[in-house]
Parts: C-alpha cells; structure tokens; sequence
C-alpha cells in the first residue's frame, strides 16, 4: 500500500468530492448522503466513503447517495465523503455536510397552537389533508368567568348542519340529549374559567379529508370551581352534515375573550 | 429533545403494590396523558394523586353501570381523584383507565384532569360492568412533578401495564 501512496504523490490521487445534502432517511438510525463526484478520480475504479460525526460512522457507495446506518436518533450529526481508488489511494475530504438529526417519523403530530390571548375566537385555517384524523386539545378560559362556553364550527359555516348526542353530569344530575345546533353557532363546549382555573377540552374529528361523507367527531369536556361548587362533566358525539373536507376550524368565545392562559392545540393522526 | 406524542415511562405491575407511581416527570411537554390496564387483587377503589398531595381534588363524574340510568356524583376537597366512586372494581377481569393532565407543567394555574374509566366484569356476564368518565380539578398552581395510581386499600394484581406519555404542542 505505500506504493500506492507513491503513485498518489505522483498525480493517480483522485479530487475531493463535493459534499451535497445530507437527508434523514425516517427509519431514526440512517441518512442518505448526497455528494457531486470528483471531475478526476485517477486510475482504477473509485469507491465513496461518507463518515458521521459525531460517532464515525460509515457508509460506501459507488456513487451518490451514500447511506449511513447505526446512527442515533435524536443525535445531530454532519458527514464528509471521500472517494477511494481500487489502488488504495484516497482523496481528501469533503467539507461537512448540513446538520442532521435522524428521527422516527411520528403518526401524532403537532399542526399549530395558539393562545388566542385577548381574541373573541381562534381559526385554525389551511389545515393540512395528509392526516386520518384531527386531534384537538383545548384548555379554555374566558374572560366571561363561570357558566359560559366556547362555540366551535367549521370551514367558516354557520354550521347549523350539526346533530349531536350528548350525556353528562352536572352537579348530581346526570342527563342525555340528542339535538341539532340551530343558532348558527356551532357545537357547544361548557366553560368556566378564573385567573387560575380553566376548562379542559378533548376533540376528535374523524377522516376530517373526505369529499364523499359526514364528518363525524367527539368530545370531551368539562369544568370544576373551586372547591367544587360547580362542576360539569360533558361527552358528545356528532356529525358536521357537509361533505366537504374540513380546512379549518374556529372555536369562538360565547361572550367575552380569551385570556392569556388559553390553550388551543392542533394535532393530526396519521 | 422532546417530541409530539412520546412515552415518557411504562411499567408492568410486579410485587402486588398499592401505587403505582411516576415521579421526576419532564417539565417540557404541554399535557400528560396516563393510561393504565390492570386488574386489582381484591375488589376496591381507583384513584389518582399528583404531587403526593392529599388534599385539594374536586370533581364531576358521570357514571353508568348494569346497564341503569346513568348518575352524576360532585365532589369537592377529596383525598384524591375518586375514579369509582364508592362502587369497587372487581378482580375479574382488566381495567382500562386514561387520565389526560393538561397544562400540567404551570406555575400559575390550578390542574384539571379528564379521565375515563371502563370495566367489565367478564367475558359469559355483564353484571358488574362500568363506564366512568369525569372531569377534576387540583387545586394547586404547583407544577406536577409526579402522578401516582392507586388501588385505595388494596392492592394491584401483577401483570398489569401503566404509561405515562408526554404530549407536546407547536
């Protein structure tokens, strides 16, 4: 081999590649390295080595991508790649590539959150089609304080095509009801709320995406005073009787407006 | 760093305890969700406690069994999160319980929690079978540092699972 590193000196050693984009591969352990091939790459036929750091790692490839497994996921890394002749003979190193951090692809993502701090109502808009089902996660505080509510609709309707079932108790009264939102308003979600007590929410809305059937959603909600001097615990099941798919959501103070400790989150299922 | 939705930590019940228990929980997720499948030892209650507190649970649960009209139950200053209500589990066969603990990481608001709780007594009956689901309020503006499952009085049966997860918001 110290022959060849002679030949090396002698002008055999192949150009240094030039580093592309390194790309999580979503298995949480592999990225693919991306490189443009030396213009010379001397004689022989060549062989690419691209190198994590931290950890070292390698892959080799006759050619671009190069994949690199073993990693960690959650740990960022950056690779180099350097191609090697069948004589032995090496170029130099790329620079390093972009940063990296090789992850799990989760079925449960976050889409947006807002506080909603000071505003009558919150819009979730353009929401995206690549999920299953919406998840909605609610902490709801209104200025109006005890015994008020949160109205939530759809794609900016009046959402009167809303039918619900709906049990629950309140104090020690248990009841079930069956209706039809017809205010205009949409479905109803029971709040109370001071500077340090609010209402949590619960929301599912079921293949949010198709363009042939009713949506179909649940929730769960409730509130408990102080002390528990009033208390209201609320489960619905509906439909939004449209067949368009859902882009946005507005959840709308009954009176009042949020304070700043609301909590409105977003979340798809895939 | 953390992710959307991730197991912060699971169990498999073992040693027939009266808690289970899952302290020095993360502070960097928005809620918790705890969910547990169990059978217990002998017949008994089911609550949850945060904090190791033992003071300052309210609630409202709705609560359905054998098939009779519903009932609602408001309670306020209890021990724990009553999650029974007076009417015991049976050993039969596995609960499944899911507590969701929002804005749990606060320092300035109190804690409410949702919970749903299901129980059938066995595969040949529906005599003792139970749906209970409820909304609680902790009064505490203390960030939760730790949930704990109890089996009030007595004792979990072994082979049980508990996992907490934490849930992240963008």
């Amino acid at each position: 081999m110290a022959i060849i590193g002679s030949l090396a000196s002698g002008g055999m050693k192949p150009s240094t590649p030039t580093i592309g984009t390194a790309s999580d591969l979503g298995t949480g352990t592999s990225v693919s390295v991306a490189f443009t091939p030396p213009s010379y790459i001397g004689k022989g036929t060549i062989t690419y080595t691209a190198t994590s750091s931290p950890g070292s790692l390698t892959g080799t490839g006759s050619g671009s991508p190069i994949t690199v497994s073993g990693l960690t996921s959650g740990t960022a890394y950056t690779f180099t790649v350097l191609g090697n002749t069948n004589y032995g003979v090496a170029s130099a190193s790329s620079a390093a590539s972009n940063s990296v951090t090789p992850a799990i692809p989760s079925s449960f993502e976050s889409i947006a959150s807002s506080s909603g701090s000071g505003a009558s109502s919150v819009t979730f808009s353009s929401i995206p089609s690549t999920y299953k089902m919406l998840h909605l996660r609610l902490f709801l505080n209104t200025t109006t304080g005890s015994d008020s509510g949160v109205y939530m609709t759809f794609n900016g309707g009046t959402n009167n095509e809303i039918s619900y079932a709906k049990i629950g108790g309140r104090g020690t009264t248990a009841s079930t009801s069956a209706s039809t939102t017809s205010s205009g308003n949409g479905i109803y979600i029971r709040t109370f709320g001071t500077a340090t007590i609010g209402s949590p929410a619960i929301i599912d809305v079921y293949d949010y995406t198709s363009a042939n059937k009713f949506k179909t959603f649940d929730t769960r909600n409730g509130f408990v005073a102080g002390g528990g001097s009033d208390a209201d615990s609320s489960y619905i099941s509906a439909v939004y009787a449209n067949t368009s798919a859902i882009t946005s959501i507005t959840l709308t103070a009954q009176t009042g407006t949020f304070r700043s400790t609301n909590s409105f989150a977003l979340y798809g299922i895939k | 760093m953390a992710t959307t939705y991730e197991i912060l930590a699971t169990t498999t019940i073992s040693g027939t305890p009266n808690t289970v228990t899952f302290s020095s929980i993360s502070q960097s997720y928005t809620d918790l969700r705890l969910v547990a499948n169990f059978t217990v030892g002998s017949a008994s209650d089911l609550g949850l406690r945060v904090n190791g507190s033992t003071a300052n649970y309210s609630y409202e649960n709705f609560f359905a069994r054998n098939g009779s009209n519903p009932t609602a139950v408001k309670a306020g200053g209890d021990f724990y999160f009553d999650l029974t209500y007076g009417v015991a589990q049976g050993t039969a066969a596995p609960a499944i319980v899911t507590w969701d603990i929002l804005q749990y990481a606060s320092t300035t608001m109190n804690k409410s929690v949702l919970y749903d709780r299901g129980y059938q007594s066995g595969v040949t009956t529906a005599s003792s079978s139970q749906r209970l689901m409820g909304c609680g309020l902790w009064e505490s503006s203390a960030a939760i540092t730790s949930v704990s499952l109890l089996n009030v009085g007595n004792t979990f049966a072994n082979g049980g699972t508990v996992t907490l997860f934490g849930i992240l918001k963008a």
